[in-house]
């Protein structure tokens, strides 16, 4: 079981991510993505291939990107006007396996959403993540993330537009 | 619904113009409840493909316009489609999306029927009446009367008669007939799962948006930029990589590729438009390892001159007037599906084609993430469009929407469609023109 140190330094760089979303740091949120790391969010619960099975997000670096890089645009209509969103993480469960310090955090989020305007309203996602994080001494977060997984109690329901990243 | 006043048809054809239509059509409850009945309640619609239910015993639920429908394929593999309320107190028998049962039973009184409705057994028979009767066919459960099968793409009307699906379909049959013929086997399943979008605009918004290549420019600006500003190099073998950014690029076309791209539109309210990755325009496929598998193993069965014809069918969007959208390429569907007069459902789905490379099937549902999942980086634009345009026409005070786009130059091709420019308001004139036939038929 990681020392009481690990799981606070887990826990802090999970709050610091969704803070980093929470105010619109998109870049910053990239970067804390290893080159080869995954953002994913699958479409059924359970699911186990991201490959044969459709997911509502299955994107590493070179396609996240191209996702920040459109929601920086100034034409962006899904942000004219922006929404808001509040991240409350909780529930962090800590598993270390790996020596080389790699940690495997599991964590309940909830992500509350408003945007002003008749296309906008008011919205609430939840899910259980799932982050798997190589330590990064060089960088101030500490780790970045080798994996991103969100399962949303709702992935396979019908949706609106996600137009914020969760 | 039925409280609404009704439209006469002259309220009707007042609303329609040869280069215009007013507001109305998009706003009115009871425009919307008589779309229900004379449109989704006669024409005929998609319901599913044959694979979702192949076994016999399995049962889809789904939706025909406002109907909350089951699609069953029975013991000796005939398929079905019946309402899914209990004949006798209105429960819904139910409420997963798919499942396997040798019969239909409600769950609040325990009627049974079979799996083309027939009822089959009621509990507690002594306590009926002397005349209840098993053979009435109120007993059963209510069923479209008409389904068809167009290669195991499966249709059905609420309507006696009518057309044929093949009369309803016209030469959209050719988009089908690609799709499937992409198969070095000859054969396709859908598979992956789908997507279902909601979106708070009218059902017509959909189709008016899948062949206007103009848009794309606009409404997608910041996903077109964002790809433009990120150079790529699509070398084998990362081509994989690339297809969102190639996706998002190809909303870039300004007036002169979309002109070669071209637009269609055929009887019956169908249009389709012409492909985006052809040679000259965008082209990836000299790069493309798994393209070129997939067309030597089609060659390897049906020939060379015939793989050519096959691949080289070159259409984006394929609108089947009014609930589908069929894009071969990409080896994807969707249906619209009207939830309300400002709200719609979009369900999207992808097909394996068998003996296809597996690559090609991931890609399949690689692009299916990209454009129609709720967070594609596409799509959202568009609903954000859609919703934008319902609010708009909200508005009391300015009434006709402008459909003039390319009217002076549609070009009757000779075997019955009519040819343009890739800028042209042609698909959205043609589905108009059956729509209100449809609304205006007693």
């Amino acid at each position: 079981m990681p020392d009481l140190e690990t799981r606070y330094a887990a826990e802090q760089f999970l709050f610091h991510e969704a803070r980093l979303l929470d105010e619109g740091r998109w870049d910053d949120w990239l970067a804390l993505f290893t080159d080869d790391g995954w953002y994913w969010l699958p479409a059924r619960a359970g699911q186990t291939d991201p490959l044969e099975e459709i997911s509502i997000i299955y994107e590493d670096p070179s396609v996240l990107r191209l996702r920040v890089a459109r929601l920086n645009h100034p034409h962006a209509w899904t942000l004219a006007p922006a929404p808001r969103t509040a991240h409350v993480i909780g529930n962090v469960t800590v598993a270390n396996g790996a020596a080389d310090g790699s940690l495997t955090v599991g964590s309940m989020a909830t992500i509350a959403e408003f945007r002003a305007g008749e296309t906008g309203g008011r919205r609430l996602y939840a899910g259980r993540q799932t982050h798997e994080l190589r330590p990064d001494p060089d960088s101030e977060a500490g780790f970045r993330i080798a994996l991103k997984r969100l399962d949303l109690i709702d992935c396979d329901a019908e949706s609106g537009a996600i137009n914020v990243i969760l | 619904m039925t409280e609404l006043p009704r439209p006469t048809p002259d309220d009707i054809s007042a609303l329609v113009r040869a280069d215009r239509v007013h507001r109305r059509l998009y706003t009115d409850p009871a425009i919307f409840a008589l779309e229900m009945e004379r449109i989704f309640g006669r024409t005929w619609l998609f319901v599913a493909h044959e694979s979702q239910f192949a076994k016999p015993g399995d049962i889809l639920r789904t939706r025909m316009g406002l109907e909350d429908v089951l699609v069953t394929r029975d013991r000796d593999g005939a398929i079905h489609v019946v309402l899914n309320r209990c004949a006798h107190r209105g429960a819904a028998i139910c409420t997963q999306e798919r499942s396997h049962a040798p019969s239909l039973v409600c769950p609040y009184h325990g009627w049974a029927f079979a799996l083309d409705g027939a009822v089959t057994s009621v509990p507690h028979r002594p306590s009926m009446p002397a005349g209840f009767d098993m053979a009435d066919p109120a007993r059963s459960l209510a069923r479209a009367p008409r389904v068809e099968s167009y290669r195991g793409f499966v249709f059905a009307s609420f309507a006696e008669t009518g057309h044929s699906l093949t009369q309803h379909l016209g030469v959209m049959t050719e988009i089908f007939d690609n799709l499937i013929d992409r198969s070095p086997d000859g054969e396709i399943e859908q598979a992956g799962g789908m997507f279902r979008q909601v979106y708070r605009g009218n059902w017509k918004l959909h189709h008016e948006n899948a062949n206007d290549t103009l848009h794309a420019g606009y409404t997608h600006e910041s996903s077109v930029a964002a790809a433009r500003d990120d150079k790529r190099d699509y070398a084998t073998p990362a081509f994989d990589d690339h297809l969102t950014h190639v996706q998002m690029l190809s909303n870039q076309f300004g007036v002169r590729e979309w002109e070669k791209t071209g637009i269609w539109g055929a009887p019956g309210g169908h249009s389709y438009m012409g492909g985006i990755h052809e040679k000259g325009v965008m082209s990836t496929d000299d790069l493309d390892p798994v393209a070129a598998e997939l067309r030597a193993r089609i060659a390897a069965k049906q020939g060379e001159d015939r793989a050519d014809e096959i691949l080289g069918m070159n259409r984006y969007n394929n609108l089947v007037w009014p609930n589908v959208s069929v894009n071969a390429q990409h080896q994807q569907l969707r249906v619209v599906t009207p939830l309300a007069v400002d709200k719609t459902m979009v369900t999207a789905m992808c097909f394996r084609l068998k003996g296809a490379p597996e690559r090609q099937f991931q890609r399949a549902v690689r692009i299916l993430n990209n454009i129609s999942s709720p967070a594609s980086t596409i799509l959202v634009d568009d609903i954000e469009i859609f919703e934008r345009t319902q609010h708009g026409l909200t508005n009391d005070a300015a009434d006709w929407i402008d459909l003039s786009r390319g009217i002076d130059i549609e070009t009757p091709t000779n075997d019955g469609r009519l040819a343009a420019g890739g800028i042209s308001d042609l698909p959205i004139r043609g589905q108009y023109n059956e729509w209100l036939q449809y609304m205006t038929a007693a």
